[in-house]
């Protein structure tokens, strides 16, 4: 009898399973297989997939803050929430700083405007979000979904205190792999083939000195700074890491920078949203909400890009119009955006070589995004 | 929130005061705010442009020091 007792004990755990557990057991499954199978950001949906199964897992209601989920939350309350400052994305900025090269957007500048009107599907998706009925805060949280960057999109909902992380996180990273696939229906929408095919100028923009590429860092901190002091730690860390890079004495650094900090620091932000994917903040009708908001996001920063570009051409002379699909490249997506509006102008016409354009729109886009974010902290909180 | 709301009349009402009192003028604000930031960077980067490598400020300065010697 005592053995039959101690053997039944093995079991006990199955009395507090409940079906949206098994259910979100799914959802990690599903976000696992797009990882791995469909290649889809993999370093953020395989461990976000694995700790939602993870948190899920049933547990006795008076040890819920031990074992797994315990280790979750401290991982997640030492480097994600408000309190510790965001640590894991602004770590993980200087290592995405240190990879970029911004000499495509110094080399021709004016292309930073398609970067700024490309944020507009932000601002719009903040409206919709009011419309469907989230307060300012979980509204603006899922708007900044459009900056189509990880670590934005965590800093500010995290400082404006989201209940939705875990939902945003998916539907941020989720997108961003997704850009091949929602961007290219929205731009064949807002263009005509004629414009679709017209031909920029291939002949290369300006040489960039390396003083340029050391100073952009250093001045564009200082302008954010007095303009949007909200995304200051983003915008610092973001060209700390740039400065890494093009400085030329700290090669080590910047290499450290690029692969071992940011490798670090992805697991580790990883595996600690999914301590928010917990069946009863990830199954609700909001997260479906917070999806479709996200969607839109995206879709309305792709259109605001194109329009610009269309109305400028309104006023530039033939031989000298923009390609209104570069616009949608500000979406801050890099380099998935650039490459998507590069082939699109090869299929309608394959002599026509958009990329040195479209990825200078998109590392632009990286830069906007990072000031939507800080705008819009300034904006919800003041 | 409650979702359900969403498609009361009074409830869709009120989330529409909030659009035009809290979202547009964050909307408008808010784009005014991106474009000029950017276009600020944009105007100090051609600035930089024009200083770096082989531009004014290198000449000015090869000038200063071949005169002193």
């Amino acid at each position: 009898m005592e053995i039959l007792n101690q053997f039944l004990k093995l079991f006990e755990n199955f009395q507090y399973l409940e079906w949206n557990q098994v259910a979100m057991w799914a959802i990690g499954g599903l976000l696992i297989f797009l990882a791995i199978k469909k290649e889809m950001e993999p370093t953020l949906l395989l461990p976000m997939g694995l700790g939602a199964i993870l948190v899920n897992l049933p547990i006795n209601p008076a040890e819920a803050g031990e074992g797994i989920n315990g280790v979750l939350n401290h991982l997640f309350n030492m480097g994600m929430t408000h309190e510790s400052f965001e640590l894991f994305p602004l770590l993980l900025f200087i290592g995405i700083g240190a990879m970029i090269d911004f000499g495509p957007v110094l080399s021709s500048p004016k292309l930073m405007i398609f970067g700024a009107a490309a944020q507009f599907g932000i601002f719009f998706t903040l409206c919709l979000g009011l419309l469907v009925g989230f307060d300012l805060n979980d509204a603006a949280s899922a708007a900044i979904i459009g900056a189509a960057d990880g670590p934005t999109s965590i800093v500010v909902a995290q400082t404006l205190n989201s209940k939705y992380m875990g939902a945003i996180m998916v539907a941020a990273y989720s997108y961003m792999a997704l850009v091949p696939v929602v961007q290219p229906p929205i731009i064949r929408l807002c263009t005509t083939k004629k414009e679709r095919m017209i031909r920029m100028s291939n002949a290369g923009g300006k040489p960039v000195s390396k003083l340029t590429k050391i100073l952009f860092p250093i001045v564009v901190t200082i302008i954010v700074g007095l303009f949007a002091p909200g995304s200051v730690a983003l915008v610092g860390f973001l060209m700390f890491g740039n400065l890494l890079r093009e400085c030329g004495v700290l090669d080590s650094l910047s290499e450290t920078a690029q692969k071992v900090l940011a490798n670090l620091i992805t697991i580790l932000l990883g595996i600690s949203v999914a301590s928010q994917m917990t069946a009863d903040k990830f199954l609700t009708w909001e997260t479906i909400l917070i999806l479709a908001l996200g969607l839109a996001a995206f879709v309305f920063d792709t259109v605001g890009g194109v329009m610009l570009a269309k109305f400028m051409n309104l006023f530039l002379p033939q031989g000298k119009k923009i390609n209104p699909m570069i616009g949608a490249a500000g979406i801050s997506a890099f380099p998935m955006s650039g490459r998507v509006v590069h082939k699109m102008g090869l299929e309608e016409d394959p002599q026509n070589f958009l990329l040195m354009h479209s990825i200078g729109v998109n590392v632009s886009g990286q830069v906007a995004s990072v000031i939507a974010g800080g705008i819009i902290l300034a904006m919800v909180q003041g | 929130m409650n979702f359900m709301n969403l498609f009361l009349a009074a409830s869709f009402a009120d989330n529409l005061s909030h659009v035009v009192s809290d979202g547009l003028p964050i909307m408008v604000a808010g784009m005014m705010g991106i474009f000029v930031v950017i276009g600020i960077i944009i105007l100090v980067v051609m600035l930089l442009a024009k200083l770096g490598g082989d531009g004014y400020f290198a000449k000015g300065v090869k000038a200063l020091f071949s005169k002193k010697k």
